[in-house]
């Protein structure tokens, strides 16, 4: 559903939010791994940025801004299930895919291989590398969209690179001279 | 020129995420020219980088039911809901009055006092209070539903604990350059044995780190984190009341 269709004639503020709503979409998939909550965030991050219009002054920080709201509205997902938790903690959090025998087929497949090592990544690691990697944002703009120190966007960063580089040799498959192979001897 | 020990991993990143101001750069590039180990890190560090925006480049798309799918099974699916419902209530109404007897009431009541009662006679309540705010409002409600809580119990002679666990801007309540009701407080401990106070270990450190200079009401715990006691708290079997 397009949401912006909901109001009025579309005009440049409207424009603006569609043509970033993809990246804003790649984000929060990057995030979830879940097609239809990425969406619902997007669609909750387009309304709101919607209504609080008024509070960017400066156009030229548009996506920045996009990208705190989306997630305010990541954090504020996670704060509606689990209640009990301080989101400080959520770095220790880890939302990992059950091993299926589908999933442990696609792995064979770089792309599964990434998204579901990027997964298994901490949250708070996986915001700080996502917006940097996919995004390409400065150091200064993730702390500020993130409201966290610059110094932890860089040790998140940094842990996040070190436990992608196990990850992905982990979840690799395995080389020609790394099988068995059965062979007559004659 | 920069010596090779000093580029740690995060300054390769930096460079890696073009962060490095220009002289920096210069001299990231001299080291790296001249050292293979730390040549082979960058390559993997970019190649990461490439392949997680490989990655994403094509995020599946969302699949909902189209509102053409809705509107063609839709109308029967309504209609086979209604007459299921329809009998459903039927049987249910004709199998509950026939079972609804006095006898069973009274059975049921007797069972519910029952209950009631071994609540009464059983072991010491306890509950955790979770304040996060400082909102005066909140504040004043989380003491007032406390001391409320407390006279009951000890109105009806039944055994209570209560733990007040105060967090991010609650812990304004527990500090004694700060809080509004010290004297309250006090009172309130002197009054109830049975009830104590307690702050967030990370919200302190770091309101230290921020510079400001805490100091807390006599009397009050410091738990490792506000999640941590709740968790262990509710683990322990206590119930859990968030104001």
């Amino acid at each position: 559903m397009n949401i912006l269709s909901l109001f009025c004639s579309p005009n440049d503020f409207q424009k603006q939010l569609e043509q970033i709503r993809p990246r804003l979409y790649r984000l929060a998939y990057s995030w979830s791994h879940n097609a239809a909550l990425a969406d619902d965030l997007v669609q909750e991050t387009l309304i709101k940025a919607l209504k609080n219009s008024s509070q960017l002054r400066d156009r030229a920080l548009l996506n920045s801004w996009l990208f705190s709201i989306l997630a305010n509205c990541w954090r504020d997902h996670f704060r509606k299930h689990r209640e009990m938790d301080d989101i400080e903690e959520l770095d220790d959090f880890r939302y990992a895919h059950e091993n299926t025998p589908e999933i442990a087929h696609s792995k064979s497949q770089i792309i599964s291989r990434v998204r579901s090592a990027i997964a298994q990544l901490p949250l708070g690691q996986r915001q700080v590398l996502t917006l940097i990697d996919l995004e390409e944002l400065s150091y200064i703009e993730v702390a500020a969209i993130l409201d966290i120190p610059i110094g932890t966007v860089m040790s998140r960063l940094c842990r996040a690179r070190v436990s992608m580089k196990a990850l992905l040799k982990e979840l690799a498959p395995l080389q020609p001279e790394q099988v068995i192979q059965i062979r007559r001897i004659k | 020129m920069m010596p090779n020990q000093n580029i740690t991993d995060e300054h390769l990143n930096l460079f890696v995420d073009n962060q490095l101001d220009s002289a920096e750069k210069n001299q990231t590039y001299d080291a790296i020219s001249q050292d293979k180990q730390l040549q082979e890190k960058v390559c993997a560090l970019r190649g990461l980088k490439e392949v997680i925006q490989h990655a994403y480049s094509h995020p599946p798309a969302v699949v909902r039911p189209s509102a053409r799918e809705l509107r063609s099974w839709a109308p029967n699916y309504q209609a086979l809901a209604a007459c299921l419902l329809l009998l459903l209530g039927g049987v249910s109404g004709w199998l509950t009055h026939a079972w609804a007897s006095r006898e069973s009431n009274r059975e049921i009541t007797s069972m519910i006092q029952a209950v009631q009662r071994s609540d009464v006679a059983s072991e010491t309540r306890k509950v955790i209070i979770h304040v996060s705010n400082s909102s005066p409002m909140k504040i004043i409600t989380a003491l007032d539903e406390t001391e409320g809580l407390l006279n009951n119990y000890r109105r009806a002679n039944r055994q209570i604990q209560v733990e007040i666990i105060t967090n991010k801007r609650g812990v304004d309540l527990l500090r004694s350059d700060v809080s509004a009701h010290k004297k309250r407080i006090s009172l309130m401990q002197e009054k109830y044995p049975n009830l104590s106070f307690m702050v967030c270990g990370k919200t302190i450190s770091k309101l230290r780190n921020d510079g400001e200079s805490v100091a807390l009401l006599p009397h009050t715990g410091i738990a490792t984190s506000a999640a941590d006691q709740i968790q262990k708290r509710m683990h322990q079997g206590w119930g859990y009341i968030k104001i």
